[in-house]
């Protein structure tokens, strides 16, 4: 048993398993990195999970003496469980239902002592049968995915992606591990995994610089295994090898990789363009390819030069979409850091500001498609620092000025406290809808491309006897898209709407009495996926029957459409953490929330608040200023620090290999220039001593007894020996007089009464520059045939003479 | 020195045609002449130690001269003696061969200590005592003297002490296949030697001699030298080294080297190449060294490889 683990060990777990373990989990390191940035819809941890869960079950794989079919069916049975438990919530569920299992098993014998007692055999086929719905409908939704996307429809569906590609990464991982451990093909084994990381970032911002690491990790352990399996051969052939040479390989390995990293560094990558014209050409379905590409949880890259944060806002799964159908990723993270200052009209009081909860809206959608909300198309408004996104608006708005600050990268939407009015620096408003009337205005969002920045924003606010008294007549451009309802929302909930509204007389009272409905709901976290064919708010209403802010934000906007109260849906985050050292809140990423506004005329979108848990929206006593007040023109002169611009580390890497490689150029001219230009005394010894160092990088290491003589005999045997068989042997054999006139120039500097006196210096700072291209070429030849080496060591030993006086000289 | 370079040239082909395939030995002998040295061949019988003398006397239109030395010899033999003239009622010297301008003395480890002190003893001095005359030797004297490696028996090897008086030892050694096969072709009707004609003159040599002093030598070439000596006498397996005759001897060789390439400056190459000639014969081994196998020559060809010469890498 233990003579068994230790074979197994030697085998299996020596240095070098364990060294090609670590290359590989490096290249999936990576790879999980670009893939988790580029896919939404799948998790760290899921990536995680199914990276590493394949990893292992490749490697046990590998080394076991199964067939490949038969590896290949475990692997997929198994890949396809892990899958399946993970993605579909089934944690619990098993945990459950093996437990309920394991209490059946030991009643079995207290029923047998004890017949009256009866055996509990409720649960366990109900949890069985949960077991089965969930499977199936995991398995329905991707059917359905596929389904959509042969027909031309692409279905934003974050299960399905999850499910995709998770398998296609375990598939990657337990190919790779396969290859690298059973079949030692190393290049073959990471060939998937490789491309499949190529090809994600296309679709994420990250740079392709995250590809040479890489890069680097491939080449060593294609280089590495090659040699082991080299090394295996010389010792099954009783092949002598010197010990040193495991060292010296090791050492080529990392300066070879190091130098393919810092050229992929220097050469530039493809464009976007050509990849997505290749996209283009295969796709033969009028499919739409920002639809399909998006449909898989990527994000389009950007084509354009202005980005426009927009495009990529304007469909929405839920507006949270990673978070449904798996546990969200709620993180205590600071995404923001905001501080507020009340300007007016309203006294608010400067002590209620750490009461207040504010609502930070980004987007709002006015389209629902059952399954989610989409935006209209906007159109987008440069705005200049200080210049206003609206010149009028009604009274009842309070003016808030805040200064944001973003911890996270990559959003540029920018976040108020209510519509954004102006900024301090410039940026990008979305309009669905500006028109003439007062207070007929449909802001889709806001983008800025700073993360710190100053903005005044317009906080709507009614209070209840004010908007009860607002009445019912809607503009058109209201009615046309703020009570549109799909036909694929059911009748019972609209005649829910109807029945949560019939006794209330006011639009202001029926919208409190959707919310009120819909706060007593039960908040959770812990969802299944919904189901794709049903409305989501009638799978709230009617089916599960808990959720979390989507949800109760959805399902009041679709009831108040239902009601013909006109809504639609905000996203943003709620509140924060009021820090009294900062004066501000700290908004956490868990703070994500929707919510849902309410038209009412003259008014504008009042708030609502219909997540059951939330504290109710306070509606102000009076929303009509009592005095007029005029809004400050221009910002506070004390204008905030520019923002550090974020150190961009690529191109930083980029910038200083170029300049590594002018300076090292501008060196070697330099040095050549001076050259030239030295007194001949001091120029021949470090032309020799250059001479001899090139020399020795071919492997020609004269020793201290050896006259300059003896050691261009050993050149001149190498030049000939690989001179005749190259394709530039005439130039390359050219050095041979030209080693020889050097070194009887320096013979004269060393012994001649004149020590050269009377040299041209530049004759001879030419001639050793010749000499130096072509010893170059001779290195780059012994490097390349080392096999034509042999020949050398068979030249006749003719002593050379050096001629008494070389034939240019008379 | 381009006139040392074109008779060296002339020497060198003239003697060529009688000894073939040797050329790099030829230049030696050369060498050897041009620094007024001695030579010492070391060599397996006949494989043309006596042609080389003869060459070489007759290229330079020298008188030649030749002792055989045996066991029996008395000093007399080689500095000749004064003989009785009756009709002239006086003594008169009779010179014997070693009033040649190139004498050949083979097989010199026959001869009995005392024989060869009268040789040595004129090759020091360059001049023969006898009777109280002191009789000089021509101007340009060049003893080229053979052992035979292999006999020992009735032999008196030359002291170390005594070979150091020779500038250079050297060995011909076989030829190779198409060298014998080309003496038997040139040797088909007569010996070449018959048909050698003088190339160069006696004084023509002289001056090349006293021109090629003129030589010169960077300081770093005259410190290879010297290190390349004092190496010899600090090597481990070395009894005693090189003398400082011996650097003497490299020096001037070098000189000769560097003046039959035509140059004006000695360099290291120069040394390297007659280092081993003249420095050989000048080390005694210490006694474990001979059961190591090691010779004179490889512990030489270490020296050489070890001390850094000035245009080396090292």
């Amino acid at each position: 048993m233990i003579a068994g683990a230790r074979t197994f060990i030697k085998e299996h777990l020596n240095i070098k398993s364990i060294r090609n373990w670590l290359l590989v989990m490096v290249i999936f390191i990576v790879l999980s990195n670009i893939l988790r940035d580029s896919i939404q819809g799948v998790e760290n941890s899921l990536l995680v999970l199914m990276i590493f869960s394949g990893l292992i079950t490749g490697w046990l794989l590998s080394i076991s003496p199964l067939k490949t079919w038969l590896a290949a069916l475990i692997a997929i049975l198994a890949g396809n469980l892990v899958l399946v438990v993970r993605i579909g919530r089934l944690g619990n569920l098993l945990r459950s239902l093996f437990g309920q299992i394991w209490l059946f098993i030991k009643q079995i014998p207290g029923t047998i002592n004890n017949p009256d007692q009866t055996l509990n055999t409720e649960t366990i086929p109900l949890l069985i049968s949960d077991l089965q719905t969930r499977v199936v409908s995991l398995g329905s939704r991707l059917f359905t995915w596929f389904g959509n996307v042969f027909r031309g429809e692409p279905l934003y569906d974050p299960v399905a992606i999850a499910i995709i590609w998770s398998f296609l990464i375990w598939a990657i991982a337990i190919w790779t591990m396969w290859l690298v451990f059973r079949h030692k093909k190393p290049i073959l084994g990471v060939g998937p995994g490789m491309i499949l990381a190529s090809s994600s970032l296309v679709y994420t911002d990250k740079s392709p610089y995250h590809l040479i690491p890489l890069l680097g990790v491939i080449v060593g352990l294609v280089i590495l295994m090659d040699y082991d399996r080299r090394e295996q051969h010389w010792r099954e052939t009783n092949l002598e090898i010197a010990s040193t040479i495991r060292g010296k390989m090791l050492r080529i390995t990392i300066l070879l990789a190091l130098m393919l990293m810092s050229l992929a560094a220097v050469i530039p990558s493809f464009s976007v363009e050509n990849i997505q014209d290749f996209f283009n050409r295969l796709t033969e379905n009028q499919l739409d390819e920002e639809d399909f590409v998006r449909s898989l949880g990527l994000e389009p890259p950007q084509i354009t030069a202005n980005v426009n944060v927009f495009d990529n806002q304007q469909w929405g799964g839920l507006p949270n979409r990673h978070l449904v159908g798996s546990n969200p990723e709620l993180s205590d993270q600071v995404v923001m850091v905001i501080q507020v200052e009340e300007l007016g009209p309203l006294d608010s009081g400067e002590d209620d500001n750490q009461q207040q909860v504010y609502y930070w809206r980004s987007l709002t959608y006015d389209r629902y498609v059952g399954r989610g909300w989409v935006s209209r198309s906007s159109i987008e408004v440069d705005i200049q620092p200080g210049e206003k996104t609206l010149s009028d608006w009604p009274e009842s708005y309070q003016i808030i000025r805040q200064k944001v600050e973003s911890l996270e990268d990559g959003q540029q939407l920018l976040f108020s406290a209510g519509i954004p009015l102006s900024a301090d620096q410039a940026f990008q408003v979305a309009w669905r809808l500006k028109g003439t009337e007062l207070g007929a205005f449909d802001l889709f969002g806001a983008s800025i491309p700073s993360s710190t920045y100053w903005v005044d924003s317009l906080q709507p606010l009614g209070s209840e006897a004010e908007l009860q008294q607002a009445g019912q007549d809607y503009p058109d451009w209201i009615r046309d898209r703020y009570l549109q309802l799909p036909d694929s929302v059911p009748e019972r909930v609209i005649a829910l709407a109807r029945d949560l509204t019939v006794n209330e007389a006011t639009p202001y009272d029926r919208a409190i009495a959707i919310e009120a409905y819909l706060r007593k709901i039960p908040y959770s976290l812990e969802l299944p996926p919904p189901p794709n064919d049903q409305d989501l708010a009638d799978y709230f209403l009617f089916g599960v029957q808990k959720g979390y802010c989507d949800y109760y934000a959805t399902t009041m906007v679709v009831l108040a459409r239902a009601a013909g109260i006109p809504a639609r849906l905000v996203t943003g985050y709620i509140g924060g953490f009021y820090d009294q050292e900062l004066d501000a809140y700290l908004v956490t990423a868990d703070l994500a929330h929707s919510w849902v506004e309410v038209y009412f005329p003259d008014y504008g979108w009042i708030m609502f608040e219909p997540t059951g848990g939330r504290s109710a929206i306070d509606r102000p006593e009076e929303s009509k200023p009592k005095f007029f007040w005029d809004y400050p023109a221009s910002f506070d002169p004390f204008a905030p620090e520019k923002e550090k611009t974020p150190i961009n580390w690529s191109q930083i890497i980029q910038v200083s290999i170029l300049a590594a490689v002018l300076l090292g150029i501008g060196a070697f001219l330099l040095s050549d220039f001076i050259l030239a230009r030295l007194p001949v005394k001091k120029q021949l010894p470090i032309i020799y001593k250059r001479i001899y160092r090139i020399a020795r990088w071919m492997g020609v290491r004269p020793q201290p007894g050896d006259t300059a003589t003896d050691f261009i005999q050993v050149v001149i045997h190498l030049l000939r020996a690989y001179g005749s068989g190259s394709k530039r042997a005439e130039w390359l054999l050219e050095a041979e007089s030209l080693l020889k006139e050097i070194t009887w120039t320096y013979y004269l500097v060393l012994f001649h009464p004149d020590h050269g006196q009377g040299i041209q210096t530049r004759e001879t700072a030419l001639i050793y520059r010749m000499l130096r291209t072509r010893m170059w070429y001779l290195w780059l030849l012994v490097r390349v045939y080392p096999n034509h080496f042999l020949r050398f060591f068979f030249w006749e030993n003719e002593p050379l003479s050096i001629p008494a006086y070389p034939k240019s000289r008379n | 020195m381009k006139n040392i370079q074109t008779l060296s040239e002339k020497l060198v082909n003239n003697i060529s045609q009688v000894i073939v395939g040797k050329k790099q030995t030829v230049e030696l002998a050369v060498v050897c002449l041009l620094s007024q040295g001695h030579l010492l061949i070391e060599d397996i019988p006949g494989v043309g130690k006596t042609m080389l003398a003869r060459s070489l006397a007759r290229s330079i239109g020298g008188t030649f001269g030749r002792i055989q030395f045996t066991p029996d010899m008395l000093p007399s033999d080689v500095t000749g003696v004064a003989i009785y003239n009756q009709a002239k009622e006086k003594f008169e010297f009779r010179p014997g061969p070693v009033m040649s301008e190139i004498l050949l003395a083979d097989e010199i480890n026959r001869a009995t200590p005392k024989t060869q002190s009268a040789l040595l003893e004129a090759m020091q001095e360059n001049q023969i005592t006898v009777d109280g005359v002191t009789h000089p030797l021509p101007k340009l004297f060049m003893v080229l003297a053979t052992q035979n490696p292999i006999e020992h028996e009735g032999t008196f090897r030359l002291p170390e002490a005594q070979i150091d008086r020779f500038l250079m030892r050297i060995s011909l050694g076989y030829p190779k296949r198409k060298e014998e096969i080309d003496i038997l072709d040139r040797q088909q009707y007569q010996h070449p030697i018959l048909e050698l004609e003088p190339v160069v003159s006696v004084d023509e040599v002289l001056e090349a001699q006293q021109a090629l002093r003129s030589v010169h030598l960077a300081d770093s070439v005259k410190e290879y030298l010297v290190n390349l000596v004092q190496r010899t006498r600090e090597a481990d397996d070395v009894y005693l080294g090189s003398s400082p005759r011996g650097s003497l001897g490299l020096y001037r060789a070098g000189q000769a080297v560097a003046a039959i390439q035509g140059r004006e400056f000695v360099t290291p190459d120069d040394i390297k190449r007659v280092a081993g000639p003249i420095l050989g014969h000048r080390l005694i081994l210490a006694p474990g060294a001979r059961l190591q196998d090691l010779d004179e020559n490889t512990i030489l060809e270490e020296i050489f490889a070890t001390v850094p010469t000035p245009d080396s890498e090292g």
